[in-house]
């Protein structure tokens, strides 16, 4: 049963599991375990908090996964927003700093010419949405990816970046607008383009 | 004293989808928007790119028996609430949760195809999806089910209809046990019902749902 779960679309696989499929669970588990633990490790640069908001973020897909709405968006999006809101969370409550590991994200990131290990690794969505990045001025970028990835105020990242609390809205707020444009000039992505 | 205009919300958009506004900053955003469904529209796109941009992290390789802890905590819970409809409010309820909702929505929840809407719950903080509300005909009244959600599961919040007519109502103070609890409309129409909001004590929405 397991392997006829492997082809299940993400909404398919995640309505299975929400109703009670173990077979379905373990599936998709396996399939977005690297993407969900990534994202919390990312925010928390610390593997075992990580471990355990990763794990939350599964918990609560399951609760929940039989109000989500495909209307809304895509399954993964879906599920690295809850990863995201629960590190993010986790990592107000105990008032860390920047991380190394997001430091190292945003680099990745910020990177215009990705070596080509990290380029083979990106998907089509992930693709899209690095070219968006592409051309938005470093220093917005990186504010916008501090508040987007790192949950931090624009407060923070005025202090994190020794820029006065206008200039570091005004960073995240033209970044945002041009990524915005970036992502609304390229062609819809569909939910098998994400996978 | 005035709210913001919908030019200064626009401003600040971006701020509230990256929830990088202060606490009182965002009491006053959320307020414009619970009334405002062009602002609300623009904030939800712009939440719409955060979900993309947290797309861009690398995927990762969790730790060693990660899989398996899951799906043991997954293995380890009581069968989760809501997963069919017909049985949504009576499914592990506490006594006195039921017989609320019993008393108020009872017969037509029941009842496979009765009359009812049913709408995603989604957190004002970050745009989660936290539940759903449903709202029934005969009686009329509302559910509203966040089981498992943190915030809401076993407090009292304040209910914020918005009708069709653009007016705001507040229905009174809704009671969750577990996630769970309903209220009755009296005589306003679910028909005229476009949004359900939750309010905390101090007058901030913290979820709502659009019909």
């Amino acid at each position: 049963m397991v392997r006829c779960m492997h082809d299940a679309a993400d909404d398919a696989l995640l309505a299975a599991m929400a109703a009670g499929d173990g077979d379905a669970a373990v599936v998709f588990v396996r399939r977005f375990q690297a993407r969900v633990f990534g994202v919390a490790h990312a925010v928390l640069g610390d593997r075992d908090r990580a471990d355990d908001v990763a794990q939350e973020a599964f918990m609560r897909a399951w609760r929940h996964g039989d109000s989500f709405d495909a209307r809304r968006g895509s399954v993964v999006s879906w599920l690295l927003a809850i990863t995201r809101n629960l590190a993010i969370d986790n990592l107000r409550a105990q008032r860390i700093r920047p991380t190394d590991q997001l430091e190292a994200v945003i680099a990745q990131v910020a990177a215009r010419d990705p070596d080509p290990a990290s380029a083979a690794m990106l998907d089509d969505d992930r693709r899209r949405v690095v070219d968006a990045l592409r051309d938005v001025p470093h220093e917005q970028k990186r504010a916008l990816l501090l508040a987007a990835l790192g949950g931090r105020t624009a407060q923070e990242i005025g202090e994190i970046e020794n820029i006065p609390l206008g200039t570091a809205k005004t960073r995240i707020r033209t970044g945002m607008r041009r990524v915005r444009a970036a992502l609304e000039d390229q062609s819809p992505v569909s939910e098998w383009d994400e996978r | 004293m005035t709210g913001p205009t919908c030019d200064d919300v626009r401003a600040q958009a971006a701020d509230l989808a990256l929830d990088t506004v202060s606490g009182e900053e965002r009491a006053v955003l959320l307020a414009h928007l619970s009334s405002c469904t062009a602002c609300r529209d623009e904030v939800r796109a712009l939440g719409t790119v955060v979900d993309r941009l947290v797309r861009v992290v690398p995927p990762e390789e969790p730790p060693r028996g990660f899989e398996d802890r899951v799906l043991a905590r997954l293995a380890d819970q009581p069968q989760p609430l809501g997963r069919r409809r017909s049985r949504l409010a009576l499914a592990g309820l506490g006594v006195a949760a039921a017989l609320l909702v019993v008393a108020l929505v009872g017969a037509a929840l029941l009842r496979p195809g009765g009359d009812t809407r049913q709408a995603t719950m989604v957190s004002t903080r970050g745009g989660e999806v936290v539940g759903e509300v449903t709202l029934t005909k005969k009686p009329a009244g509302i559910l509203v089910a966040v089981p498992g959600w943190t915030p809401a599961e076993n407090r009292p919040y304040d209910v914020r209809l918005e009708l069709r007519s653009g007016r705001s109502v507040a229905l009174g103070r809704l009671q969750l046990e577990q996630g769970y609890g309903g209220y009755g409309l009296g005589k306003i129409d679910p028909g005229d019902v476009r949004r359900v909001e939750l309010l905390t004590s101090s007058g901030d929405p913290i979820c709502g749902a659009d019909l």
